[in-house]
């Protein structure tokens, strides 16, 4: 869908001749990709958490569970906005990391080092948003409607 | 089959014939400390009703098997006429059809509380909101901050190995070429010359890091996986973390149970349990 929708753009952006001429038709071009990934990204998430919610007591099916998943998620329209709020402040993060880096070269090993931490700084604070993020879609996961059961019933053998 | 042991016995269809009649058995019981005479209503699937007396002195439940009758209950009303204003009367009517009370019941209420129409026959189910998904991120992130630091080290201790072996490989090819400095600095066209004269390290470094890569995606299924399991079962305090992974069977039935737990001490004026049976 990207190469595609880059296609369509392909024009303005061989003519560009400013970064925002640039920018734009690229932008514009990355929307339809990421609105896709992003939906795709967000019914593994909620299908990984139902699988882990319902597995002792109803053990759903993989491939069952992902396409209930699909309808849940496409009628839940709070599922892709929660999940868009989780990327928003992870490139928040990113784009605040890259301007106080900006300008400040960190050579040899103290640079080495200061690089690492605040790049691991950088990855903890992500890590904290995911795992936010995480901990919405369990208790939106939660009041889910229960899948069938499939877990089997012990019967005594007869005598 | 009924019993246990030896005294089990299997009870077939020509055991009980069909007799067109229901045997409908009522237990009601008085949780309060207050003891007063009660009103059993039962209405019959019919519209017809039949009215019991129970002088309730404190001393056991009432129970029995009133009538039989060719005709199932389809309600029980303690106290029809509200002459015992001990507390709320909404819990002395109940259905004994539990599939067409709980969707009446979860229309009725949905007007006001908003029913889940996907749940289990309508049942009742909070409603998140956007603020709610929002909200729990950060509570998540301070009970179980110790989680996500142990993930953090986790991941930190696989990024400085990828670190240092891509360092240690590219030492091997550029640490007597000034020109890679410059490529470091931003120096474009030294970047260009410097990948062609050192592409077998840049090709290892490429392995290293897609190797850590790969192998943290491995890990990840398990850690998140296990962030979900803890997030789940919601434990407070170091001590239960342990139990988090081991099975639980908490089934929605067992909810149910523990709702009846909560509810049943606010009873007041008696719960009571109905069987209907043809």
């Amino acid at each position: 869908m990207f190469f595609n929708s880059l296609n369509l753009v392909a024009t303005r952006i061989d003519h560009a001749l400013t970064v925002p001429e640039l920018l734009g038709p690229l932008a514009v071009a990355v929307v339809p990709a990421a609105l896709l990934i992003h939906l795709l990204w967000t019914v593994s998430d909620y299908a990984r958490a139902e699988l882990t919610l319902r597995h002792d007591t109803h053990d759903p099916g993989v491939v069952a569970t992902y396409v209930r998943t699909i309808a849940y998620v496409l009628r839940r329209p709070v599922t892709l906005v929660h999940g868009a709020v989780g990327w928003i402040l992870f490139a928040l993060v990113t784009i605040a990391y890259a301007y106080l880096a900006q300008g400040h070269p960190m050579y040899g090993a103290e640079g080495a080092v200061t690089l690492f931490v605040a790049r691991q700084g950088v990855s903890l604070l992500r890590m904290a948003i995911r795992f936010g993020i995480l901990a919405g879609q369990i208790e939106l996961g939660r009041t889910r409607p229960l899948p069938p059961r499939r877990v089997e019933v012990k019967v005594d053998p007869k005598p | 089959m009924f019993g246990t042991g030896g005294a089990r016995k299997t009870v077939t269809e020509s055991d009980t014939p069909e007799t067109g009649t229901w045997v409908c058995e009522l237990v009601v019981q008085n949780t309060g400390v207050v003891h007063v005479p009660l009103e059993i209503e039962l209405k019959f699937a019919d519209g017809s009703t039949q009215r019991l007396r129970w002088d309730d002195r404190g001393t056991s439940n009432w129970s029995g098997s009133p009538s039989n009758a060719a005709r199932p209950w389809s309600r029980v009303w303690l106290d029809p006429e509200g002459k015992i204003a001990l507390d709320n009367p909404t819990t002395h009517h109940y259905r004994l059809d539990p599939d067409i009370g709980g969707r009446a019941a979860g229309q009725r209420v949905g007007r006001l509380v908003c029913t889940d129409p996907d749940a289990d026959r309508g049942a009742l189910m909070p409603r998140l909101g956007l603020g709610d998904l929002v909200g729990a991120g950060p509570k998540a992130v301070s009970r179980y901050t110790g989680t996500l630091l142990a993930v953090f080290v986790a991941q930190s201790i696989v990024a400085a190995i990828c670190i240092i072996a891509v360092a240690v490989v590219l030492a091997q090819a550029f640490a007597h070429l000034p020109m890679f400095d410059e490529a470091v600095d931003g120096d474009l066209v030294a970047l260009i010359y410097s990948l062609g004269h050192g592409k077998p390290s840049m090709l290892a470094a490429g392995g290293i890091v897609f190797s850590a890569v790969a192998l943290w995606q491995l890990a990840s299924w398990f850690l998140v996986g296990g962030n979900r399991r803890r997030a789940r079962a919601a434990p407070r305090g170091s001590r239960r973390h342990g139990a988090v992974f081991r099975r639980e069977r908490r089934s929605h039935l067992s909810h149910v149970r523990e709702a009846r737990a909560v509810l049943a001490p606010r009873l007041g004026r008696g719960g009571a349990s109905c069987s209907s049976t043809p």
